[in-house]
């Protein structure tokens, strides 16, 4: 059934001339209803998949630059790693089945153990040599992952001549790119993870961030080497951009298949070896200690997000019946993770900050549909369209559809040759530097802020203790005119004293703060009770 | 929808939409939610007086380790007897729309077990042992160190407790609590 799909006749196959890849969509226009006026599907296709795209990019950049401000310039950064606001927030109140709960205790328990740990841990090395160490490892780690994140491109790249262009519909070497782009992301997050193990860093949390860098690293030069083949090279027959549609179809479904399907029951296995052969039950085996059950990785699943919504938006230009499935396959996804997290996975060890990594991954988005874009752009501009399949066959590149067909410019006019001005990467490369200049200014205006706080919860310190010192020396003083110490014990800091005697010249000082608290005198009733802070 | 209808009168539901967060639509949901707990006391008095171990049996309650703690709070007779409305304060104040100030009070009044206005030495044991629910993994010891540290962090006067003032201001710079001191109806 899955071959009906990709495999091609004498003519082409059935569903290449469909609505689901672009080559079908017919560049005439025409009337929906009588006496109104031309439908005109190039344009139709132009603008709703522009518009869908600039959208997409205007909501993702509000979302993220609001999600940041929030969560780093309004919070201050240090709060995050402070224990009162660990136990204060890390119940979920809309938790609602036992379940849940009982996960929810263990990863509280886990979090609380863990600091515990590392408060309790001897300090780390300052030697020179200790440091000098350390250095190294990381660094030679870094530069491990980034040659072999180059190793896998190059490797990409001679897959995709070999494979890509050929008659690739009658056999299964189609599948071969798509297997071989997925299972390497799959096989080299591991690799990632078992390096991180070797270095130390001074936080876990930095740990954990090194790691979801270099993974989204890797997806995204597995993706960039995907479209510079793409846009670079041209299949022999046909449109280039049908062959790009069939072939984000493909990685898209083997994706799902292995990264889900496959990842699960390789999760699920693991489970009910750990039920069965596990610590924790009668007949322990010798493997006994590995067989814990499969922690839940939320970065991966993550990242296989951002993955996706990268794919997507860059086909939708070439299929826009990809989001549907996208949509569909999401939906699946959730389903069988929320199947997983509940019966087959521990806990995560880290309670993972909810607003801060919402944040990281809208940060990762926003820098995927960048790329996507600048992608679309360049292909816009530059990349001449098939001759004979697609809605823009007759204009030579598609923006010129766009300029001339709706703006009705022509190449000389002043708004052209602005525009090509303004698209120039020096000036798009301008506006990202004060983009980053202005984040940098608002953070480190933060920064100041909770240095400034900092002194002044010292000064508030101090001056506290200034006060006691002063009051407890004014009490030493009066008790010195009067011989019954242990009511004078205790100094009130809002202002107030107690004071015992007639004979205290202060207690008829207007001037003074002291209060009488129901003492009785026994001399001269004062005309004007001092009553001030009763 | 009808039948609740008839049981409030626009007055009524007028007042509730004023005093608390929520609109008239789901001031009638929170009344359908609380006779599901009870429906024939509730039935005959819409605002009848349900015993805490009624209430906790409310799904969210019951998974909640302060359960108890939230029903003494927000019981009018402080017996952990909620009525009605003593419901609807409740949902309203862990609702979307109740601000932060608020939800920090309510948080602050639930933490103090011992209700002297401070969370002492006990209050936060008590909290930290409901937290992993008394699992014995966590020593004595344990306790102790962790409490020394928070009282290190956010006891800004020395006096070995959090006043609301303290606790305030560390919930002030979390952007965290408010997703996490919710609950939807």
């Amino acid at each position: 059934m899955l071959r009906k799909h990709f495999s091609r006749d004498d003519s082409l196959g059935y569903l290449s001339d469909s609505v689901m890849y672009y080559g079908s969509y017919s560049n005439r226009s025409f009337t929906l209803v009588p006496g109104t006026a031309e439908y005109s599907l190039p344009h139709a296709y132009f603008l709703t998949i522009t518009i869908l795209l600039l959208a997409t990019f205007v909501f993702v950049s509000v979302s993220m630059g609001r999600a940041y401000r929030i969560s780093f310039i309004e919070s201050s950064a240090t709060v995050q790693n402070i224990l009162t606001h660990k136990i204060v927030c890390s119940w979920d109140y809309g938790i609602a089945n036992g379940k849940a709960a009982r996960l929810k205790h263990a990863t509280i328990l886990t979090e609380l153990r863990d600091y515990l740990a590392q408060r309790n841990r001897t300090p780390a090395p300052v030697g020179r040599w200790q440091r000098l160490r350390t250095e190294t490892l990381n660094a030679v780690a870094h530069a491990t992952v980034l040659a072999l994140i180059a190793a896998v491109a190059a490797c990409l790249w001679a897959v995709l001549d070999r494979f890509g262009p050929a008659d690739h519909f009658a056999a299964w070497s189609a599948l071969y790119v798509s297997l071989a782009s997925n299972g390497t992301m799959a096989a080299l997050g591991y690799v990632c993870q078992l390096l991180g193990r070797l270095e130390r860093y001074r936080h876990g949390a930095t740990q954990l961030n090194i790691n979801l860098l270099r993974h989204f690293l890797l997806q995204l030069t597995i993706v960039a080497v995907l479209f510079a083949h793409w846009l670079t090279t041209r299949p022999p027959t046909g449109c280039w951009e049908t062959a790009i549609g069939q072939e984000l179809y493909r990685l898209l479904v083997v994706d799902f298949f292995i990264s889900t399907v496959l990842l699960s029951a390789v999760r699920g296995v693991r489970y009910l070896l750990h039920a069965r052969y596990g610590p924790a039950r009668g007949r322990p085996g010798p493997l006994a200690p590995y067989l814990t059950p499969p922690p839940f990785c939320i970065e991966t699943h993550s990242l296989g997000l951002v993955y996706n919504q990268t794919l997507l938006w860059f086909g939708v230009l070439f299929a826009p019946p990809l989001v549907l499935l996208v949509a569909l396959k999401l939906l699946l996804v959730f389903y069988v993770n929320k199947c997983e997290l509940m019966y087959l996975c521990q806990p995560p060890a880290r309670l993972w900050r909810s607003s801060q990594t919402q944040t990281l991954f809208l940060v990762l988005v926003f820098v995927s549909l960048f790329g996507v874009l600048l992608t679309h752009g360049y292909l816009i501009m530059q990349v001449p369209v098939s001759e004979g399949c697609g809605p823009f066959r007759g204009t030579q590149y598609m923006y010129q559809l766009f300029m001339q067909g709706i703006l009705k410019l022509r190449e000389e006019h002043l708004f052209w040759r602005a525009f090509v001005y303004i698209t120039k990467p020096a000036i798009i490369g301008g506006v990202l530097l004060t983009m980053g200049v202005a984040t940098y200014y608002l953070r480190a205006k933060s920064r100041a802020q909770i240095a400034k706080v900092k002194l002044l919860k010292e000064l508030l310190c101090l001056e506290a203790k200034d006060k006691e010192f002063l009051l407890a020396n004014l009490s030493k003083v009066a008790r010195g005119k009067d011989c019954t110490g242990e009511q004078l014990d205790r100094i009130e800091l809002v202002g107030g004293g107690r004071l015992n005697g007639p004979a205290d010249r202060y207690y008829t000082d207007p001037c003074a703060t002291w209060r009488s608290s129901g003492l009785k005198l026994s001399s001269t009733p004062l005309p004007h009770p001092i009553h001030l802070f009763r | 929808m009808g039948q609740a209808n008839s049981q409030f009168s626009e007055d009524e539901l007028q007042d509730y939409e004023d005093l608390t967060y929520f609109t008239k639509k789901e001031i009638l949901y929170a009344h359908k939610k609380f006779k599901n707990l009870a429906p024939e006391k509730v039935g005959h008095n819409k605002n009848a007086k349900l015993s805490m171990s009624k209430v906790l049996e409310y799904p969210e309650l019951k998974a909640n380790p302060f359960g108890d703690r939230i029903c003494k709070v927000f019981s009018s007779s402080n017996d952990g007897d909620i009525t009605f409305e003593d419901f609807l304060d409740m949902m309203s104040v862990f609702s979307d729309a109740a601000p932060k100030a608020v939800k920090a009070e309510h948080a602050f009044r639930i933490y103090d077990f011992d209700g002297d206005d401070m969370i002492g030495r006990n209050d936060l044991k008590q909290v930290i042992q409901r937290l992993v629910d008394y699992n014995s993994d966590l020593g004595h010891n344990d306790i102790d160190q962790l409490i020394n540290n928070i009282l290190e962090e956010a006891d800004l006067d020395d006096d070995g407790a959090l006043s609301f003032a303290e606790f305030e201001h560390i919930i002030d710079k979390s952007s965290d609590f408010i997703n996490s001191f919710r609950i939807r109806l």
